[in-house]
């Protein structure tokens, strides 16, 4: 018996089979299948347009479907699923002239839960001082807050973030990344669309990058067995180290950048072993920067293979 | 049923339309009788022709017979702040896109429609309750007999109005949620209301020749449930009471819902 196709119902939470929704002109998502288990920080990665928010809207039942369909918890999609969940889409949406904590105290009215639960989600996102200011005087920053805040209400089972340091300074994203963090480590189910890869690097166990619709390609982030290593380098004697770095084992390829080259070697080849041989060659660095084997590179190949 | 009726009315009673629009409803209520009075009395005490006071004092405003129907086709005109309060309710949910974070929240659609449904059954009752109050104290206290039961006599416009009230909200919740824009709703039933209806009425009728048409229009056939009380006192023939305004309110309720249903359930939110 294959234990590893074997996946407890349990711990899933969320499987959607063929989603699609077609608007006039164009497919926005296109057969969209996908299986999130539980404890996991999923990335929906994929440029503006790709149709991480309208999956997002679909699997949160506000975009009705064209076919297919999803299944939360084993259960089903009614709003007694719903329920268990916390999710933010297109940014913070509230009652303009209610403050904070009435805008609360009507999601947990929705929710059924209690009231105690809001002030114990203010003081996580660092609001509590202002919970009685209306939600039209707060900042940007402010707002994303009060929106994971109502997200965390009632302690759900999986929390869905739409874009949550969009439009935010460098502090706030700071803020909510460590927030999402944080909140990650108590175990539970996060999934996060995002089209920034380094957000998605930072916080998130898988992903799932999305392009017009379809889903590209599906994997971990620490997987990088597919991708080449990317060097950035440069030297007082830049004709000598072009020479010298093409007979290194392992290169591919190089380019001319601006003062630098980029030189791309496969996966096997370690950077040290680099440094050293250009070393032995008198070759002397100036400059020497690993930029592959992150995500942004591996997604840009997997667009790249995928036009 | 208690919960989404205690949603629906949370979200109303933080919001300043809300009391101001019920507020303004309210004063609206309370000042027909006591403007009617006092133009009575002046009317009386001036030197009017002959002919004005005869006028005057036989069109007996607050007459136990006619006081309900004179009090409830009055209070007709105070429906339109009704009409804006249900309107902006619906509205704003789509302008502050809080529809979709309700939904997203856990609210069904359903659910959502039916807390808007549950506020404007309580709506039409409460108004109805407080012009019922108003109608009794009005009948102790102007009107000519003043006893209890005469007073309460023809206490069968109360049942009427509220069925006015009803189907005209949720006619105005219809528009509001087909529109989502609070402004350009409003300007429609406006513009519904004294020009697109009444010219359909007109050509309909005058033009048309098909006169019983008009009474299945969503406002006129509902208008006919309180028709205009003070022609009888001039040519003393009022057209007869039938049920047909009941059944057509009946059947604009159900559409209504109907529809509102339907849109809101195929809606990308």
């Amino acid at each position: 018996m294959n234990f590893k196709g074997f996946v407890n119902m349990n711990e899933i939470v969320l499987q959607t089979n063929k989603l699609t929704k077609q608007y006039k002109n164009i497919k926005a998502v296109d057969n969209l299948s996908f299986t999130i288990k539980k404890g996991v920080v999923f990335g929906l990665l994929g440029p503006n347009g790709s149709g991480k928010t309208t999956t997002l809207g679909i699997i949160l039942s506000v975009i009705n479907q064209t076919s297919g369909d999803f299944i939360w918890f084993g259960k089903g999609n009614s709003n007694i699923q719903r329920k268990r969940i916390g999710a933010i889409l297109e940014g913070p949406h509230f009652y303009e002239n209610f403050t904070a904590y009435k805008n609360l105290k009507l999601v947990s009215m929705i929710k059924g839960s209690d009231e105690s639960d809001i002030e114990r989600v203010l003081k996580e996102v660092n609001l509590f001082h202002r919970k009685d200011d209306k939600f039209k005087t707060y900042s940007l920053g402010m707002k994303q807050r009060l929106a994971i805040a109502s997200a965390l209400l009632t302690n759900p089972d999986v929390l869905i973030l739409d874009e949550p340091t969009n439009g935010l300074d460098p502090q706030g994203i700071a803020d909510i990344r460590e927030l999402i963090i944080n909140i990650a480590s108590t175990g539970k189910t996060i999934i996060l669309a995002s089209h920034l890869l380094d957000e998605v690097e930072k916080v998130c166990d898988e992903y799932l990058v999305l392009k017009e619709g379809n889903a590209v390609y599906q994997g971990m982030v620490e997987e990088k067995s597919s991708s080449n290593l990317i060097i950035e380098l440069s030297s007082l004697n830049m004709e000598l180290l072009e020479s010298v770095i093409k007979n290194i084992s392992g290169f591919i390829s190089l380019k001319h950048n601006k003062n630098t080259l980029e030189v791309k070697f496969s996966n096997e080849t370690d950077f040290k072993y680099i440094a050293q041989f250009l070393f032995e060659n008198k070759v002397v660095i100036t400059h020497f920067l690993v930029i592959k084997n992150n995500l942004e590179a591996q997604f840009l190949e997997i667009l790249e293979k995928n036009v | 049923m208690f919960r989404l009726l205690n949603i629906e009315f949370y979200k109303l009673r933080n919001s300043k339309y809300f009391w101001i629009l019920l507020i303004l409803f309210v004063l609206f209520l309370l000042s027909v009788p006591v403007f009617v009075n006092l133009f009575i009395g002046t009317v009386r005490k001036s030197q009017v022709t002959e002919q004005g006071r005869t006028i005057v004092n036989y069109v007996s405003f607050f007459y136990t017979k006619d006081l309900w129907h004179n009090l409830t086709y009055i209070y007709k005109l105070g429906t339109v702040l009704l009409a804006f309060i249900t309107m902006i309710s619906i509205t704003n949910e789509y302008s502050y896109k809080t529809v979709k974070q309700n939904v997203i929240d856990g609210l069904s659609r359903k659910e959502f429609l039916l807390s808007k449904i549950y506020m404007i059954v309580f709506l039409s009752l409460f108004v109805t309750l407080l012009v019922g109050i108003i109608g009794i104290a009005t009948g102790l206290l102007y009107s000519e007999s003043g006893s209890f039961l005469e007073v309460v006599s023809n206490i069968k416009y109360l049942g009427y109005y509220f069925l006015y009230i009803f189907t005209f909200l949720l006619f105005s919740l219809f528009i509001g949620n087909l529109i989502k824009k609070s402004g350009i709703a409003i300007a429609f039933m406006i513009f519904y209301l004294i020009m697109i209806e009444p010219i359909i009425v007109a050509i309909t009728t005058y033009w048309m020749e098909i006169e019983w048409l008009s009474s299945f229009y969503p406002v006129n056939g509902i208008n006919n449930l309180i028709v205009n009380p003070f022609a009888r006192y001039f040519f003393k023939d009022l057209n007869r009471f039938t049920v047909t305004p009941i059944f057509v309110s009946i059947f604009y309720i159900i559409l209504y819902i109907y529809l509102t249903y339907k849109v809101l359930k195929n809606r990308d939110l």
